[in-house]
Order: structure tokens, then C-alpha cells, then sequence
């Protein structure tokens, strides 16, 4: 019976149509790189001096992901305090900090990425 | 004990350092100016030195030509490694909370990235003003 119901289900269903599985909307570290187009062979082509920044580009992708869950996250454990500090002058300050510093963090990360784009596209290093 | 080979270090260093720039251009040129004898000689007739003609021979030396793919290739990875270390810093400073010192830390990192970018452009800079042509390509 078990089997009749699965045999239903296309193959599709399991296995996604693209090579690339996201985790936590995290890119893969192979973005940039090419890849053959279809699922069952998801093989890579790795040019070896010259692909590395390629990753590089990639990894960074990961951590602008990674920096924006952390900010969120950080931001809301924040608010939890605020919201605990129940009265307490001292608690309610530090959770303010922790809100202030958590979106100056974000602030960087995304101005960094701006920056160094326009400075790499101008001087073209 | 530590301090002597300290001092052993730093005197090997620098005998290998004094030998690759005293003997280096026996390494460099012997197999560079075989392949086109015109190299030889730069200089033009009146004695001047033919700027063309060095820089000619200068990209057919086969050392020059692979220092210009590391060089190409490094001053490429400078943008990315420098994003990667303040977007660090920028996750150290959203994790910090309330802690100063944490805050301080992550200002630190993102301040030496300000600071590698910054050497960068001045040899970037200073390289171009260097060498007839610019070595970034």
C-alpha cells in the first residue's frame, strides 16, 4: 500500500530539479563556479589559481547571509530583555546597547559590501 | 637559548635574502636574454636607453611574466579578503551586546581591514608610478 503511494509521487518530489540545495538560504560555496545544469551529475569544473576569488566571492555571499541572522537574531534576544527589564533602568540600557550595536554591526557589514564593490569597480583591481 | 636561534634565524634570513638579490639576475637573465639576443643590448646608439626595447625584453623574461599572473591574481583577491574581514567585524559587533571590550575588539578587526585596503592602493599607487607601463594589467 505504502508502495502504491510513493509510486505516485514523481521522482521530482525527492530530489530537487537544480543542483543547489539551500540551507538556511545560506548560497552554495560553488556559486559562481559552473556546474553541469542537470541533477543526477552535479559535477564542477574547478579552474585551479584562477577560481579561488570565485569562492571567495561566494563565501562572502555566505557571510552577509550569516551576518544578517545574527543581527536578527541579536536584535530579538535584545527586545526580550527590554521587554524583561520590567522597570529596571539598568537592564533597559543594556538591552538598548545590545539593539544599538546589533544594527551598527548591520550597518557595516552592508556598507562594507558597498564600498569595497565600488572601489574594486572604479579602480578596477 | 630562545634568543640564540632568534639570531640564527634572522642572520639566515637575511644571508638568503643578500644572495637572491646579488646573484638573483643570473637566475633571471641567462634564460630570458637567450631566447632573443636583441636583449642583450638596450641601449641606442648614442647611448641613451630605448624605453620600448626594455620594456620588450622585460615582458619576455619568463620570471616577469609569471610575477605579473601572481600579482594579477593577489591584487584581485585583496578586494575579497578585505569584505570578508569587516563583514566578520560586522558580525563580531552585532554579537558583542553590551560588552565594551567585545565592541572593541570587533572595531579592531574592521580597522585593519580599513587599514590593509589602504596599503594596497598606496603599492598599488606606487607601482604604477614605478615601472614603465604599470605591472597591473
Amino acid at each position: 500500500m505504502f508502495a502504491l503511494f510513493f509510486a505516485k509521487i514523481p521522482v521530482s518530489f525527492f530530489a530537487a530539479a537544480t543542483c543547489t540545495h539551500k540551507f538556511f538560504f545560506f548560497p552554495n560555496w560553488w556559486e559562481y563556479l559552473t556546474t553541469q545544469p542537470s541533477p543526477p551529475d552535479c559535477s564542477i569544473t574547478l579552474n585551479f589559481p584562477s577560481d579561488i576569488w570565485l569562492i571567495g566571492l561566494a563565501v562572502i555571499d555566505i557571510l552577509l547571509r550569516l551576518a544578517g541572522l545574527v543581527a536578527i537574531v541579536s536584535i530579538i534576544a535584545a527586545g526580550v530583555g527590554y521587554i524583561t527589564s520590567s522597570g529596571n533602568p539598568e537592564n533597559a540600557a543594556k538591552a538598548r546597547r545590545r539593539i544599538y550595536n546589533s544594527l551598527i554591526g548591520l550597518a557595516i557589514v552592508f556598507i562594507a559590501a558597498g564600498l569595497v564593490a565600488f572601489l574594486g569597480n572604479t579602480l578596477g583591481g | 637559548m630562545a634568543q640564540k636561534t632568534k639570531i640564527i634565524r634572522n642572520v639566515s634570513t637575511k644571508a638568503v635574502l643578500f644572495l637572491t638579490l646579488v646573484f638573483g639576475f643570473l637566475l633571471i637573465s641567462a634564460p630570458a636574454f637567450a631566447a632573443n639576443p636583441d636583449c642583450s643590448n638596450t641601449l641606442n646608439a648614442k647611448g641613451t636607453v630605448s624605453q620600448s626595447k626594455v620594456q620588450s625584453c622585460l615582458t619576455q623574461s619568463p620570471i616577469v611574466h609569471d610575477i605579473n599572473i601572481v600579482v594579477n591574481g593577489l591584487s584581485a583577491g585583496v578586494g575579497v579578503v578585505v569584505t570578508a574581514v569587516i563583514i566578520v567585524g560586522g558580525v563580531q559587533y552585532s554579537m558583542a551586546g553590551d560588552n565594551p571590550q567585545a565592541v572593541a575588539a570587533a572595531k579592531q578587526r574592521i580597522i585593519n581591514g580599513l587599514i590593509a585596503l589602504l596599503v594596497f592602493f598606496l603599492i598599488f599607487g606606487f607601482l604604477q608610478w614605478l615601472i614603465p607601463g604599470g605591472v597591473f594589467s
